[in-house]
């Protein structure tokens, strides 16, 4: 039997085969996977803000997307994997209110999708797939023994990449 | 900064922000009573302090479709709010406002829950306006319907700039023989809160 791993808002967590990790209703975050397909290895963190530098208080580090994909790097790594074996799958960063202008409420999502596409490759991870931007919540789960990541909407549509 | 690494909101600041949500959410029920024309009763606010994750599960699950209506609010306090329920709950609020057979989802029933939503997001307004002595004004909301967690996703962002947790007000409405229960989320941007509470006298936020 496997089980599936949940991790929550700002939170990380490590799955190994066969179990999948998840994460419910992401909207402008960003849900990142980080996998050693060899290893069956498989972590992810839910971020929420792009850069940490810019906010007073971190001190929970799996709220951001620098901070929190260095970490979720360093867990792997410590578990055993090869930092030139893992890639990743990411998706989330959507708009959800159809506002105009320049606050954060209209580009958060964006700005998280460049934070985290910046990371990854300062760490030389390549983006396998993903699934960023647009207007809508997704929910995602990934299987670590297969390293297909499932995103399903709240229409109940769902895909694979 | 009431918050400075270490710890999060304190509990005086708390307990400020929690009065003005309970007034803000209490003038928000008069206004929707009065449109509504209906006798309307509302238990009293409860509000806290969560962390992100029982917010997005607040609503029966992250995954949870719910609607939420959101307003920005701009000038001296920059900050949103944000008017969210569960769909048996906007289908009721619906029934209350446009003839029955109306579909809460078509054009009609999306345009009367936007319409509460501006009244209860008005008189919130207004209150804090009243409360604090500051000219605030907020942008047309815009109405979404999604997962919970993607939804309420937006206010735990914002809050996440300043702290590891939400303050969240949970209004209970009983219009004639619907129960509508539906939670209203106020942010404002570190700076605007002490703006805010500076005008209330608790200016103790630098230590």
């Amino acid at each position: 039997m496997s089980n599936v791993i949940r991790v929550g808002i700002a939170d990380m967590k490590i799955c190994e085969a066969p179990d999948k990790i998840t994460t419910i209703g992401l909207g402008s975050c960003i849900g990142i996977v980080i996998y050693d397909r060899s290893k069956k290895i498989a972590g992810l963190v839910h971020i929420m803000l792009p850069d940490s530098s810019q906010i007073k208080n971190n001190l929970n580090k799996m709220k951001f997307a620098d901070l929190g994909i260095e970490l979720l790097i360093d867990e792997l790594i410590s578990r055993g994997c090869k930092k030139e074996s893992l890639k990743a799958k990411i998706a989330g960063g959507a708009k959800m209110f159809n506002f105009t202008g320049t606050s954060d409420l209209v580009s958060i999502g964006d700005k998280n999708i460049a934070a985290v596409k910046h990371v990854l490759a300062k760490n030389n991870i390549q983006i396998v797939a993903e699934d960023v931007g647009e207007n809508y919540g997704r929910t995602i789960i990934f299987d670590v023994e297969t390293c297909v990541l499932q995103i399903i909407t709240a229409g109940g549509n769902s895909k694979e990449i | 900064m009431y918050t400075n690494g270490e710890e999060n909101i304190s509990e005086q600041v708390c307990n400020a922000l929690t009065e003005l949500g309970n007034i803000g959410a209490g003038n928000a029920a008069t206004s929707l009573s009065s449109m509504l024309a209906t006798k309307l009763t509302m238990t009293p606010p409860k509000v806290g302090l969560h962390d992100f994750d029982y917010i997005e599960n607040v609503l029966d699950g992250a995954d949870n479709t719910v609607v939420g209506v959101l307003s920005e609010i701009e000038g001296v306090v920059q900050g949103m709010i944000l008017f969210v329920i569960g769909i048996e709950d906007a289908k009721n609020l619906v029934n209350c406002l446009v003839p029955s057979g109306t579909d809460w989802k078509d054009t009609m029933g999306l345009s009367a829950i936007t319409e509460i939503a501006n009244i209860l997001i008005g008189s919130y307004v207004a209150s804090l306006e009243t409360l604090c002595g500051l000219k605030l004004r907020y942008s047309l909301p815009q109405i979404c319907i999604d997962m919970a967690g993607a939804v309420l996703g937006i206010p735990c962002t914002e809050f996440g700039k300043v702290s590891d947790n939400a303050i969240l007000i949970n209004s209970e409405f009983e219009a004639g023989e619907q129960k509508i229960n539906g939670y209203i989320m106020f942010m404002a941007e570190a700076h605007s809160f002490d703006v805010m509470l500076n005008k209330l006298g608790i200016g103790g936020t630098n230590e």
